[in-house]
């Protein structure tokens, strides 16, 4: 108990670090608790589907069990973490393109129930107009090109800064200002009608 | 300059307002719980990349090109060949593949059919009665071995007792070099009457003369 209330007392860097230098299991599991809900939004948004975004989840976290050592501290754990998500996401995307699998509605049940979940102290008809306005963007957010795509759902739903961005993608900081101004100007077209 | 134009954040106010206001997603309850099982249990497959392998789909339009130049030179080439593979076939004796040859395109009954024609042709003519010797010479049989069938009767050996009919396989049979026949034209019948009537009239005029 006292090692858990001590661990998680510690930052990302800290604690990626006493998993790599003493295999501590609770310091992962610390990890994972953290980064499992934001790294699911961002797959989810990126991708559009559920089930494959919480297996892309799953995936990224037993990659950073397995490659814990390929994690070096110059970087934010987040940082480092969020890559693995977004290179398993674009490998998903590009075989799913391969298939001509073009499913991109949102039809999933599940997503209104959790939808309804988030706004349960809000009244039904706001929740379900809320609701419906999360399908429309989520849709509008798909019809954008995924190299611009990811970097608004990184600046702009997970509030990540543009040096953060310009590392995990690799690409300097104009190029990912330009690419966000590209991507929020295509998703500005597409929602025109909603505000 | 550039910078500027990119971090004017507040051209898109309005949609990153919309954007914040996006419900968060949450991975399942279960999730922890499935992923600590994977780790315990050491069952470690990345779903989003158990489909790589060393047949990547990359490789898949390569493979297929040295896939159909294989078929294309060992299968198809293979089988029109399939005739004279050497394997396939037994070998063939030297005489058959001379005489292939020489004579590639003519069978042997046709072209012994044609000798004989030539010489009927000849015999009948007499002007190429000289020249019937080298006809001989295209016979099917051995020069050696062969007689002339009407000069062997005609000869003093065979009006001897000794050239009756002999029994095949006694001790005194003598060896024959005779092996086969071969046709010989009748002389013309004019020719011979001819040569009747002018015996007949020499015998005539002997009679008369020793009458006389």
């Amino acid at each position: 108990m006292t090692l858990d209330k001590k661990l998680i007392s510690l930052s990302d860097e800290e604690l990626i670090k006493e998993f790599q230098d003493n295999n501590t299991l609770e310091a992962y599991e610390i990890l994972v608790k953290r980064f499992k809900d934001p790294l699911m939004n961002f797959v989810y948004r990126f991708l559009g589907d559920r089930d494959i975004s919480t297996d892309i989840v799953q995936d990224t976290m037993i990659k950073f069990y397995l490659k814990k050592d390929s994690y070096q501290s110059i970087a934010k754990f987040s940082t480092w973490i969020y890559t693995i998500a977004g290179n398993l996401s674009k490998n998903e995307l590009k075989r799913r393109n391969r298939r001509t699998i073009l499913s991109i509605s949102n039809d999933d049940p599940d997503d209104y129930t959790l939808q309804i979940e988030d706004k349960k102290f809000v009244a039904p008809d706001r929740a379900a107009d809320n609701s419906i306005k999360g399908e429309i963007i989520q849709k509008a957010l798909l019809k954008v090109k995924p190299i611009y795509r990811e970097v608004v759902i990184l600046r702009d739903i997970e509030g990540m800064s543009y040096d953060e961005i310009s590392d995990m993608t690799d690409l300097s900081i104009g190029t990912v200002k330009s690419r966000i101004n590209r991507g929020r100007a295509h998703l500005q077209k597409l929602l025109k009608h909603i505000y | 300059m550039n910078d500027k134009k990119f971090t004017d954040d507040n051209e898109f106010n309005e949609l990153k307002d919309l954007l914040k206001e996006l419900p968060k997603v949450k991975v399942p309850d279960n999730f922890e719980f499935n992923l600590m099982t994977k780790i315990q249990n050491k069952s470690f497959e990345v779903k989003s990349e158990k489909k790589k392998n060393w047949l990547t789909w990359s490789l898949t339009p390569a493979i297929a090109f040295a896939m159909s130049v294989f078929l294309i030179f060992f299968v198809f080439t293979g089988a029109e060949e399939s005739g004279d593979n050497p394997w396939n076939t037994l070998p063939r004796l030297m005489e058959e593949s001379v005489s292939e040859v020489e004579t590639p395109n003519v069978d042997k009954e046709q072209l012994a059919n044609e000798v004989v024609k030539k010489e009927i042709i000849k015999t009948s003519n007499p002007q190429n009665l000289a020249t019937s010797n080298s006809v001989k010479k295209n016979y099917p049989f051995k020069k050696k071995s062969s007689i002339n069938f009407d000069e062997y009767l005609q000869s003093d050996a065979n009006t001897s007792s000794e050239a009756g009919p002999q029994l095949a396989g006694s001790q005194n049979s003598k060896a024959s070099p005779f092996d086969g026949f071969f046709l010989r034209q009748r002389r013309d019948a004019q020719k011979r009457d001819s040569i009747k009537k002018d015996k007949d009239s020499l015998e005539q005029m002997e009679v008369s003369d020793s009458s006389k």
